[in-house]
Formats: C-alpha cells, sequence, structure tokens
C-alpha cells in the first residue's frame, strides 16, 4: 500500500516538474525610447544611415504626430482660415488635404530657397534609407515652422473675434496717498486705471487697499462675417449649410425654418473664386447679419479668480450690466437704431468686482480674468463659444512693502500667479559660468517642451553627426529629423533654443504686404470687416520663409566654434518664426538671442551691418557694463548676477516684436504679449527659474543644475520632450528623454569627446 | 484595456478615455465522439459562434481645464472634437453570426486499463489531446471594437492541448456515489500571423500599417494549468428495463445515475504573450497588457441521465466562471452551457 502511494505521489512529481519546465515565466521587457547613433560621411550618407537605422521609428513618428493628430487638428482650422485666405477653398485643399497639402507647400518653398545643400542631402538620405515618401519627410523637418507660424495667424484672427479688456480700474486707491502705479506721482486722477491691459512680466498696481474694487470693462466687437459655417457642408459653387442653433431663431423667417441659410456668390465656375459666405437674403433678416458674431459679451461666462479661489457671474462679488450700444451714432437721414440685438446685447459690459472679504493684506494678488462671447462655434468642435484669453493681473495690497521691505516699484514683483493645476511651464533653459558654479565650469541646461501628444518621447534620438565638413556635432532630436532643439560640437559650442510665439512671421508677413498695398488699403477701409479682409488676401497662401530653427542650430554647430561667430550667424540668417537662443562655449562666454522674421524691418534685410540689436534680432549678456544688457528698470535682462542667463518662451528684450499699425484698426498686428497663450505660462517660469538660480548661485553644477530642471513649477508634465544639461570645455552632456516628462527619466552621460575618438579609430 | 490619456498638440491634456469592453459569445458546439477501443475514443467538435456583442464601455475623466473653450472637455466636447479630426466614437459591436470557431479533434486513451493495479485502486487515469484546425476568423483589423472566433479569442484552450488526468472513484466505500478527478494540461498556441490596420475605419485610432507593417506576428503564450473535480451523485434513481438493456435490470443499474453534480476548480497559468511586428515599441504596448498572469475558472455542472428510464439522453448544464476567483492579466469570461448529449451504439 505504502509502495502504492510512493508510486502515485512520484508520479505526481513527476507532473509537477514537467509542468513547471515547460511553463515559461519570461516577461516582455519594455523597450527604450531613446536611438543613440554615430553618423558618418556626406550629408546624403548620414541621412541615409539614419533612415535606415530608424526606418519603423521615423514611420511612426510620422503616422502618429502627423497624421494622426497634427494634420487632422490643423484641418479643422480650414474653417478659420479659408473665410480669409481664399485660396484654401480651392479644391486641392478640400477632403482633409488642406494641412498637408498647406505643410508641404511650405516646405518645399524653404527647401528650395532656404535651406543649404548639406540638410537638404541629408533629408533626401532620411528618405531613401527610411523607405518613407521624400515629401512626408521633408513635411516633418518643416512642419514645427509653418506649423508655428500658422498656429499663430489663427490664434489672431480668434483673438481678434473674442471680447476684451477695454479698461481696468483700481477703485479707492487715488487718495491713498501711494503712488500705486509707480509712476512717479501720487493720487493723480487716473492712479488706479489701466487702459486696457498691457500684459506684464511684473506687477501692476502696488499698495492697493484691501477694501478697494476692481472695475473692468469688457467689449466684443462686431467683425461681420460667419463663424458657424463647416466647411464639410461646402458645396464648391452651391449652398452652404449652417445649423440653425448658430443664429438667433428670430432671425430666421419662418417659412426658411430647416433651409440652408447661407449661400455662396461665385462669379464662375472656380470654387476659388467664389466670395465669401453671404447670409441669404431670402431667409434671414438683414438686420440680424451679425446675429452669426454678434459682437456681444456673454455676461454668464464672467469668471475672476483671485489667487485659488474663484468667482463665476453668479457671485454677489461680481456685479455686471450692460451699458448702453455705442455702435451707429445717430446721423441726419438715417433712423435711430431699433434692431433689438444690437441695442440688447453689443454694449460693452461693465463689471465691478468686490471680494466678500477684501484683499488679503499685505500680501500679493494675482487675479485671472476670463470671458467669453455669445458667438457659438460649432467648427472646430466642440460646440463653445469665444473665449478670451486668461488675463493675469498682479498687485500688492497695503501694508505689503512695510511687511517684506520689497515691492516698493512694479519690477518687484513678478505677475507670475499661483499655481493652479493646469498652467503648464513652457520650455526652460538657462546657463551658468564662473561664479555661479562651483568649480568654474560653464553649463548649459535646457528643458524642452512644446508638443509630445504623449508619443514624440518614444522617438527621442541622440545623434552624433561626422560630416565630411564643418564640425563634428551632437544633437538632441527625434527620429527623422536632421535638426534638433539643442546641440554641442566639438568646438564646445553648445544652443538651446525655445519657441517664442510671434506675429512676426513670413506669414503674416506676406498678409501685410497685401494689406499694405494702397488700393488695398482703400478697399479695406470701404469694408472694415472679415468679408473686406478676405477680398485683400484672396492670393496670398501660407509659406515660411527663411531657415528654420532647427537647420539654424544645425548650420550653427558645423560652421561656428564659438558664441561670437555663432552670435553672427544667427544675425545674418533670415528665421521663420519667434525663436529664443541660448548660446554657451567652451571659454564662458553666454549670450541669449531672440529672434523672429522681421517683417517690419525696411533696413536692407538681415545682418547687412555689424552685429547689433535691430528689428528682428535681440540680444544680450549678463554683462552689465554694457549698456545693451541692462533693461529698462537698470537690471539685467534675464540674470540673477553677472554669471548666468535665462529663456523662456517669450521675448524679454523683443517686447515689440510686432508692432501695432493702428491705422489697421481691429486687424493690426500686436505684440506677442497681447495675444499668445504661452506668454503668462511664460512669465510665470521665468521667475520661478530666476528664483531657483539666486538661491543657488555659487553652488550651480551639473547635479544642481539637473536639480533646477526638475522644480516641478518647471516641470511640463503633458508636453515635455527632452532635457539636457551641457558641459562645453568638456565636450560633455548629461542627457534624460524617452519617458513623460524627460527629467523623470535617469540624466545619463554622453561624451562628445569620446565618442568621436571612436570614430577616429 | 488600458486607460488613454489624450493631449491636444501642444494644448495639454483633453482627459482620459477608460474602456472595460463587456463582450457576449453565444455559440453552439456540434461534438462528435467515437469509441474506437473502450479505452480509446475520438472526437470531433465544430464551435460555431451564433453572434458576438461588444460593448467597449468607454468612460471619461476630465483632464486640464481649456481656456479656448472656457471649460475642461465633457465626454461630449472630447467625442465632438475627435469626430472633427475624422475619428468617431466606438460604439458597441455585433458580427460573427453563424461563424465557424477553429474545429476541435481529440483523443483519449485510458492508460490505467492497462495496469490492474490501477483499477484496484479504484483510480482511472486518462490521456487526451486536442488539436485545432484554424478555421476560426481573426477579428476584423479596422474595428476597434471587434473579437475574432479563434482559440486565441475565445482564450478557453490551446491549438494543442495535452492533458494527463486521474479519477478516483469509491464504489465500496460510498456506494460510487463520489468521483475525484485531478487534470493536468498543457495548452500550447502557435504563432499567428494578423493584417494590420491602416485605419481606413478609425484613422486616428487603428492607423497602425505605415510603421508597424503590412501584418505582425503574434506568439501567444501558452497555458498551464491543473484541475481538481468532484462529482457528486445526489440521486441515482430507478433503473429500468427498457430496450436499451434489453430488459436487463442489472445492467441498467450500471447506467448513469439520473442526477449527477460537479463541480471542478482550474488553476491556468498563462504566459507572455509576445507581438512582432516592425515596430519594436508597438509590440510592447500589446505586450504589456498580456503579461504572463493566471486565472481561476471555477465550473459548477449538473447532469440529468435518462438512460435508467430507457431514453438514451443526457442533458446538461454548467456555469463556468472566471470572476467569481479574480485572476491576474487575464481577461475574466463567465459562461453558461447548456447541452444535449445523444450517445449512439454502431454495433
Amino acid at each position: 500500500m505504502k509502495a502504492k502511494r510512493y508510486g502515485l505521489a512520484g508520479l505526481l512529481a513527476v507532473i509537477a516538474l514537467t509542468m513547471t519546465a515547460l511553463t515559461s515565466c519570461d516577461t516582455a521587457q519594455e523597450p527604450s525610447y531613446v536611438h543613440i547613433a554615430v553618423l558618418k560621411g556626406s550629408a546624403y550618407e548620414r541621412g541615409l544611415e539614419h533612415g535606415r537605422l530608424f526606418s519603423a521609428d521615423i514611420k511612426s513618428l510620422y503616422t502618429r504626430l502627423l497624421t494622426a493628430s497634427i494634420l487632422p487638428f490643423l484641418n479643422r482650422e480650414q474653417i478659420n482660415i479659408a473665410p480669409i485666405l481664399n485660396v484654401y477653398n480651392e479644391q486641392k485643399y478640400r477632403d482633409g488635404t488642406f494641412a498637408y497639402q498647406m505643410l508641404l507647400e511650405s516646405g518645399r518653398h524653404l527647401y528650395d530657397n532656404f535651406m543649404p545643400e548639406d540638410v537638404r542631402q541629408e533629408i533626401k538620405g532620411i528618405a531613401d534609407g527610411s523607405g518613407l515618401d521624400f515629401d512626408k519627410v521633408l513635411v516633418l523637418n518643416t512642419f514645427v515652422d509653418t506649423m508655428m507660424a500658422f498656429r499663430a495667424v489663427v490664434i489672431f484672427i480668434k483673438y481678434i473675434q473674442t471680447p476684451h479688456v477695454r479698461s481696468l480700474e483700481f477703485t479707492g486707491v487715488a487718495g491713498d496717498s501711494v503712488d500705486n502705479d509707480d509712476d512717479g506721482e501720487t493720487d493723480e486722477e487716473d492712479e488706479g486705471v489701466m487702459d486696457g491691459l498691457s500684459p506684464s512680466l511684473w506687477a501692476s498696481m502696488l499698495e492697493v487697499p484691501t477694501d478697494a474694487s476692481i472695475h473692468i470693462v469688457y467689449e466684443d466687437a462686431v467683425l461681420g462675417g460667419l463663424t458657424c459655417p463647416d466647411p464639410r457642408n461646402i458645396d464648391p459653387i452651391g449652398e452652404m449649410e449652417v445649423e440653425s442653433r448658430c443664429v438667433h431663431a428670430e432671425c430666421i423667417r419662418p417659412e426658411c425654418a430647416g433651409m440652408p441659410l447661407l449661400g455662396r456668390d461665385c462669379l464662375n465656375e472656380i470654387a476659388g473664386e467664389c466670395l465669401f459666405p453671404r447670409l441669404s437674403g431670402q431667409c434671414f433678416d438683414p438686420d440680424c447679419i451679425e446675429m452669426a458674431d454678434p459682437g456681444c459679451v456673454d455676461m454668464d461666462s464672467i469668471r475672476i479668480r483671485v489667487n485659488d479661489t474663484q468667482y463665476v457671474a453668479s457671485d454677489a462679488a461680481i456685479k455686471a450690466k450692460r451699458l448702453p450700444w455705442e455702435g451707429d451714432k445717430p446721423s441726419p437721414g438715417r433712423a435711430p437704431e431699433t434692431n433689438p440685438h444690437r441695442l440688447e446685447c453689443q454694449g460693452p459690459v461693465d463689471v465691478v468686482f468686490t471680494p466678500p472679504d477684501g484683499f488679503e493684506p499685505a500680501s500679493v494678488v494675482s487675479i485671472l480674468l476670463q470671458v467669453g462671447d455669445m458667438s457659438p462655434i460649432y467648427s472646430p468642435a466642440p460646440f463653445h463659444s469665444r473665449y478670451m484669453r486668461d488675463e493675469r493681473i498682479t498687485f500688492t495690497t497695503k501694508g505689503y512693502a512695510a511687511r517684506t521691505g520689497k515691492g516698493d516699484h512694479l519690477y518687484d514683483i513678478g505677475n507670475l500667479g499661483v499655481d493652479d493645476g493646469s498652467t503648464q511651464p513652457p520650455a526652460i533653459s538657462f546657463a551658468v559660468r564662473g561664479g555661479a558654479t562651483p568649480e568654474g565650469r560653464t553649463l548649459l541646461a535646457q528643458h524642452f517642451a512644446l508638443l509630445d501628444s504623449d508619443m514624440v518621447h518614444e522617438h527621442s534620438a541622440l545623434l552624433v553627426h561626422v560630416p565630411d565638413k564643418g564640425h563634428p556635432y551632437v544633437l538632441l532630436t527625434w527620429t527623422g529629423l536632421v535638426w534638433g532643439f539643442s546641440g554641442m560640437n566639438d568646438q564646445g559650442l553648445a544652443y538651446a533654443v525655445n519657441t517664442s510665439d510671434s506675429l512676426d512671421s513670413p506669414l503674416v508677413g506676406g498678409m501685410l504686404e497685401d494689406i499694405l498695398k494702397p488700393e488695398n488699403l482703400m478697399a479695406l477701409m470701404e469694408h472694415p470687416d472679415l468679408v473686406g479682409l478676405a477680398q485683400v488676401l484672396k492670393e496670398r497662401q501660407l509659406l515660411a520663409t527663411g531657415l528654420p530653427a532647427g537647420v539654424a542650430g544645425h548650420e550653427l554647430l558645423t560652421g561656428s566654434a564659438s558664441v561670437k561667430e555663432a552670435e553672427d550667424f544667427l544675425y545674418r540668417s533670415q528665421t521663420t518664426f519667434g525663436w529664443n537662443f541660448l548660446l554657451a562655449d567652451a571659454a564662458g562666454n553666454l549670450a541669449a538671442v531672440e529672434v523672429d522674421s522681421a517683417v517690419q524691418d525696411d533696413s536692407g534685410g538681415p545682418g547687412s551691418t555689424p552685429v547689433q540689436d535691430r528689428d528682428g534680432f535681440n540680444f544680450y549678456t549678463p554683462d552689465t557694463s554694457d549698456p545693451a544688457n541692462v533693461a529698462p528698470d537698470g537690471r539685467p535682462w534675464a540674470s540673477e548676477g553677472p554669471d548666468d542667463l535665462r529663456m523662456t518662451s517669450f521675448f524679454r528684450k523683443n517686447t515689440l516684436d510686432m508692432e501695432p499699425l493702428p491705422f489697421m484698426g481691429m486687424f493690426s498686428p500686436i505684440p506677442q504679449n497681447v495675444w499668445t497663450g504661452m506668454y503668462f505660462r511664460s512669465v510665470r517660469a521665468w521667475h520661478i527659474l530666476g528664483d531657483r538660480i539666486r538661491e543657488s548661485l555659487g553652488r550651480i553644477d551639473v547635479d544642481h543644475a539637473i536639480e533646477i530642471l526638475r522644480t516641478p513649477d518647471l516641470v511640463d508634465h503633458r508636453d515635455s520632450m527632452n532635457a539636457v544639461v551641457f558641459e562645453p570645455a568638456a565636450r560633455r552632456l548629461h542627457w534624460a528623454m524617452g519617458v513623460e516628462p524627460a527629467t523623470d527619466a535617469e540624466f545619463k552621460v554622453f561624451d562628445l569627446g569620446e565618442a568621436l575618438k571612436g570614430v577616429a579609430q | 484595456m488600458d486607460p488613454i490619456e489624450r493631449y491636444e498638440p501642444g494644448g495639454g491634456k483633453q482627459g482620459t478615455i477608460t474602456a472595460h469592453p463587456d463582450a457576449e459569445y453565444d455559440i453552439f458546439v456540434a461534438r462528435l465522439q467515437y469509441g474506437i477501443l473502450d479505452n480509446l475514443s475520438v472526437g470531433i467538435g465544430f464551435p460555431v459562434v451564433l453572434r458576438t456583442f461588444v460593448d467597449p464601455v468607454l468612460g471619461w475623466i476630465p483632464g486640464d481645464y481649456q481656456p479656448q473653450i472656457g471649460r475642461p472637455y465633457s465626454e461630449q466636447d472630447f467625442w465632438e472634437w475627435a469626430a472633427d479630426m475624422g475619428q468617431g466614437r466606438p460604439g458597441t459591436w455585433t458580427g460573427n453570426r453563424g461563424r465557424l470557431s477553429d474545429i476541435v479533434l481529440g483523443a483519449r486513451l485510458r492508460w490505467s486499463d492497462w495496469f490492474d493495479a490501477f483499477d484496484k485502486a479504484g483510480v482511472g487515469a486518462s490521456l487526451s489531446i486536442y488539436g485545432a484546425i484554424p478555421t476560426g476568423k481573426p477579428a476584423d483589423p479596422e474595428e476597434v471594437a471587434a473579437v475574432g472566433t479563434t482559440m486565441w479569442d475565445l482564450s478557453f484552450q490551446g491549438q494543442l492541448s495535452i492533458h494527463l488526468s486521474f479519477d478516483k472513484t469509491f464504489k465500496r466505500e460510498l456506494d460510487d456515489r463520489l468521483t475525484l478527478g485531478l487534470d493536468v494540461f498543457y495548452d500550447v498556441f502557435f504563432e499567428q500571423e494578423r493584417t494590420s490596420p491602416r485605419g481606413v475605419k478609425n484613422p486616428l485610432l487603428l492607423n497602425y500599417a505605415p510603421y508597424i507593417g503590412d501584418t505582425y506576428t503574434i506568439d501567444p503564450g501558452d497555458f498551464t494549468g491543473f484541475s481538481v473535480r468532484a462529482d457528486v451523485v445526489p440521486y441515482r434513481g430507478p433503473a429500468w428495463d427498457t430496450w436499451i438493456t434489453k430488459g436487463d435490470v442489472v445492467m441498467a443499474n450500471r447506467l448513469p445515475p439520473i442526477i449527477a453534480l460537479s463541480v471542478v476548480y482550474t488553476f491556468t497559468h498563462l504566459q507572455q504573450s509576445y507581438w512582432y511586428s516592425d515596430y519594436e515599441p508597438w509590440d510592447w504596448d500589446r505586450e504589456k497588457l498580456w503579461k504572463p498572469g493566471y486565472k481561476n475558472i471555477l465550473v459548477f455542472g449538473a447532469t440529468f441521465s435518462f438512460f435508467r428510464l430507457g431514453a438514451p439522453l443526457q442533458l446538461y448544464v454548467t456555469y463556468r466562471t472566471s470572476t467569481l476567483i479574480p485572476g491576474k492579466n487575464t481577461r475574466a469570461a463567465d459562461a453558461i452551457s447548456v447541452g444535449l448529449r445523444l450517445p449512439l451504439k454502431f454495433w
């Protein structure tokens, strides 16, 4: 019996062992998302090798970033662009091809006219090596510059259609015996008044009484035109339909309910020559023409956020009323205005905000203003009203200067707002040298953030290029690209470039060129609305011109050995958009260069004189002995001491990147700080980065620089793309990428000198 | 499914799509078993999927405040946005109507008959082998929520399955009213080539072919495990002298009881499944959802047999659940089976 039991037990043991042996415990391992390669030879050979090595990654980046994200996203903006730039109503831009065609045409324009031959050859090599169509590789390498400029145009068009702050006044400051607006005068009549908003790097008011109110007047322009039509409904020469929810019911004649409300007048059968869509006269009460964009502030949408407390229109703290309509003045022979909508909703909205318990005494207060209008948009979806950019102002309350010993001037207090959980910092960069560091080593650090879409970081690459001609260099980049937003060459020259939104781009420049033609100016004065603008711009295409920023970095590394040479190169280059270059070299030189496309420059083109500030080119260093490096407040532009420099994604010195042209009325170009949503994010990051550098001066080595990059308030968790600290003198860099955010990754060392020795052997 | 975090290009987090898909299969299985010898039988099974219904059960966790619309994206906002981009909201899916699954061939050898010792101990032992003919169809690659009809989709057993089973009866001690069983098995899945989706129906969610290649290969993880089983006879019932036993009551008494209940517990270890395409990170995105794991399956069954009453008929009903005892890295499924057995004698 015992033997039987042992036999059975033995049999089971054999079975168990067999099963265990057969059962694999292998687990799949996450692949590395960082691609490292050394590419040697001619530009074409390097591109070819790049393409061969990372073919699938290049195709993945194109498909997931362009095909599945950027292109459909930009396609949606055709609705905003095509009514004004009628070229984009043509057949070849339809059926979802608008964005691709627009980017490709712009890319070809850059390729044919501005790209150096070695860059062209490298792009060809990548296409041949990867098997991805050349056109797609070209779009992949040029879309950033075109897209940024395009996006700026779209945001500007949206900007002019949203409500604005006409005026803002702090009540109760006129008799407090304090120079609240820091203008050298005390208690003058307009002490608390801000005409409109001038978005500022600093505080807007000082020592405001805690029981003060803020009096804001919002207004919304009447642009005419149509905001609702969906391009998907456009018949080339037929009717355009619009949903009835876009139009007030009382404006539609009963017999037309459910019928198309819009029509396009066409001079011939060429779709592109059809006029801007107009409301159908038979179905629409002509007096209601503004209903599609009625120019009315939506009083229910008013929100005011004080530090981290949000107040909405229904709160007692907000008292809002609509002021009388101020449009057409009665004139002889003209009947008084009777249109109920104009009378009822087009007047400015007057808001008085009084916090229930007053403002916190002796403190810094940050206010965020939000409001929308009553012109609903259903395309691009989702259905929503037009909201103005969240505007932020900061001020101190009575007793702050006494309590803290600072805050005597507006520029003592940064307009950085509070951490509201949704404001993400943009790309940041800083450089230190000499006394800012423990051992005098120069460092250049950057955390680049722009557009990750939860996938770009999976295509990160560190590529060493050993070209036949020019300096070898290393780029932090992405598969399929010939450029990066940071890099360093064998001479120890390093750069990091951040975007800096600007309307000073060739896209806007081209439009200005058309508008400023005398005959067009006259036409625009006759029709100062979107319809008039569309007539003037009917043949204008959106084509980028100049050297794409990444390509500029690429060329800068192959052809320059020092900061001075790099400055000279940038000075003599035409750039595509607004960019902030931070430069450092092995000798410890640091420089910040803010560039735009200089479309308002009439000095004869870029770089026609020795390097100096000019339209579209502003540079500064920490050296305050040179007045060009000192801001109007007497302090360096972006340094906490003589050995540090920082940049985020706004212009610190090039503040009038686009000078307003008052005669253009609401269509006048405007400077960066007025319109871009990046401005307040950048300002906040700029102040926080300055604080971190100031408190670390003298101690900033590589580890400390990494620590600064990892400061939670400086880390964009959504669109982080890579992070790096360069040591130019040692030809070494410390990189982190391949995860989101990049700074969560371990910083790894890469020795360019050693890599190049390996290549030489 | 992993939650999908959605970002507006350069505009922050829109929100998170959650998905807790629910799939229902209605399957008809015709099985033929044939006893070649007393201890050797073979069989064939024709599983036909009558209908499959899949509900992706999508949810939404709002993301960042979006200044341009004055609110965070609601679920409706997001799908309106996606529709504008050309991607509709994946809905429920119904398909596989009357579609054949993999045909299963099997053979069972009760090898314990060759050893008297087993018989004396009241122990039976058998070896079974099942093989699947790949007649099932994989899911439509262009559908987000579709499922196929292959063994891999059904996740029921391997394409080649080997079972070693033992059972112990208690004839004398418990009047043959209890049988305990043990089964150990190894299920093999072979590599399968699949067609990559091109985004024909879901351009933003399923546009993989341009970078993973026109096809990809799945190497599903094999199953290993064991089952323990108890069969109880609560009611044996009368034994009539009918045509089945040619009037022999003694023989009728040896026929199956009228009611038999069973409970089976199965532990199945799942090995890692691997994907092979041109793009390794895409492979990983699937592999991380198919890591090694295990499932705990409980099956409760009842069989109603009418042989003793002169009717050559058995009805059975089983309830199989793998949600009652949670597993790991597995797609828990519950199933109810109702069946009919008709034995025939050829000579």
